[in-house]
């Protein structure tokens, strides 16, 4: 006498042995407008992998990686970047850095003026 | 490659079939798959052809139904508004015609097949997959939980309940 399991694994093997040959049926039973456009989409697909790569894909990659080449050059390029800012020091850091009392170069400014006029007179 | 494919295709039209029964959809599936495997994986080894096919084509299959489920919704809102005609409803007969119009004299072997043929049909989606992917294409339970994107647990308990809803149909015929 078989035990359950092992009517069922009879069972189970029944039916996977009844599907495979119902898809092997099915399978010979394609008509053949249907071969035909399995075919033509073989084809299609294979035809695909003979093209060249679509370029326009990465085109954008191109185009950044030209933009950071372009971006590195100019602040790796010698005498640029921080020279500008050097100019700028130099030019005002003495009014930026170092303590300076305004009236006294009003002053200054008033006495030139003042010895620029006289001297026009005299001469 | 053309012959990987040339060896498949049947299979994967069949396999399509099955699952959205519908010839047109299932070609378009089987060619979008072999476009998909060509594009990507044409350059990989041949041995991992046979596996990523039927990984892209339960993917396709999955998509299908998955953009189908948004129209079935549609429609049935669209049945439920005041005025809808009842000539719209679609009710997949197909396996029970097939059933229906076996001859009374035909053998019991040929109904029986007949009768497997509509249950495939009729399982539900990834009890279909999962039966197809492990009995009929022979994935092992590993490779079958790959190409269905599932846990190997997952795949088990699908393969059980589609055993269990075909086995009642075989025993029918017993």
């Amino acid at each position: 006498m078989k035990q359950p399991n092992q009517l069922l694994r009879r069972q189970d093997q029944q039916v996977v042995v009844a599907v495979r040959v119902a898809v092997a049926r099915r399978e010979d039973g394609i008509d053949g407008e249907t071969l035909s456009q399995l075919r033509r989409a073989r084809s299609a697909a294979l035809q695909q992998s003979v093209m060249p790569p679509d370029r326009s894909r990465h085109s954008w990659l191109l185009g950044l990686g030209g933009a950071c080449a372009a971006l590195l050059v100019l602040l790796l390029w010698p005498g640029s970047g921080d020279t500008g800012r050097e100019e700028l020091l130099t030019v005002g850091d003495w009014l930026l850095y170092e303590e300076v009392d305004v009236e006294m170069i009003e002053d200054m400014e008033f006495y030139q003026w003042l010895a620029e006029e006289l001297d026009g007179r005299s001469s | 490659m053309n012959q990987f494919l040339a060896q498949v295709e049947k299979r994967a039209f069949t396999m399509a079939n099955f699952a959205v029964g519908n010839r047109d959809d299932a070609l378009d599936i089987v060619q979008d798959s072999m476009l998909a495997l060509v594009k990507n994986y044409s350059g990989r080894d041949r041995a991992e052809w046979r596996p990523l096919f039927f990984t892209i084509l339960n993917n396709r299959i999955t998509d299908w139904h998955r953009h189908n489920k948004k129209l079935s919704r549609w429609q049935l809102i669209r049945d439920k508004l005041p005025g809808a005609a009842d000539e719209d409803d679609v009710v997949p007969t197909e396996w029970i015609d097939t059933q229906g119009s076996t001859p009374h004299s035909a053998l019991v072997g040929e109904r029986l097949l007949v009768a497997i043929d509509g249950a495939i049909g009729l399982l539900p989606l990834r009890q279909q997959q999962a039966f197809m992917l492990r009995c009929v294409e022979g994935f092992d339970v590993a490779e079958t939980a790959r190409a269905m994107s599932c846990s190997q647990g997952s795949v088990k308990t699908h393969l059980s309940r589609a055993m269990r809803s075909l086995r009642i149909h075989l025993e029918e015929f017993q």
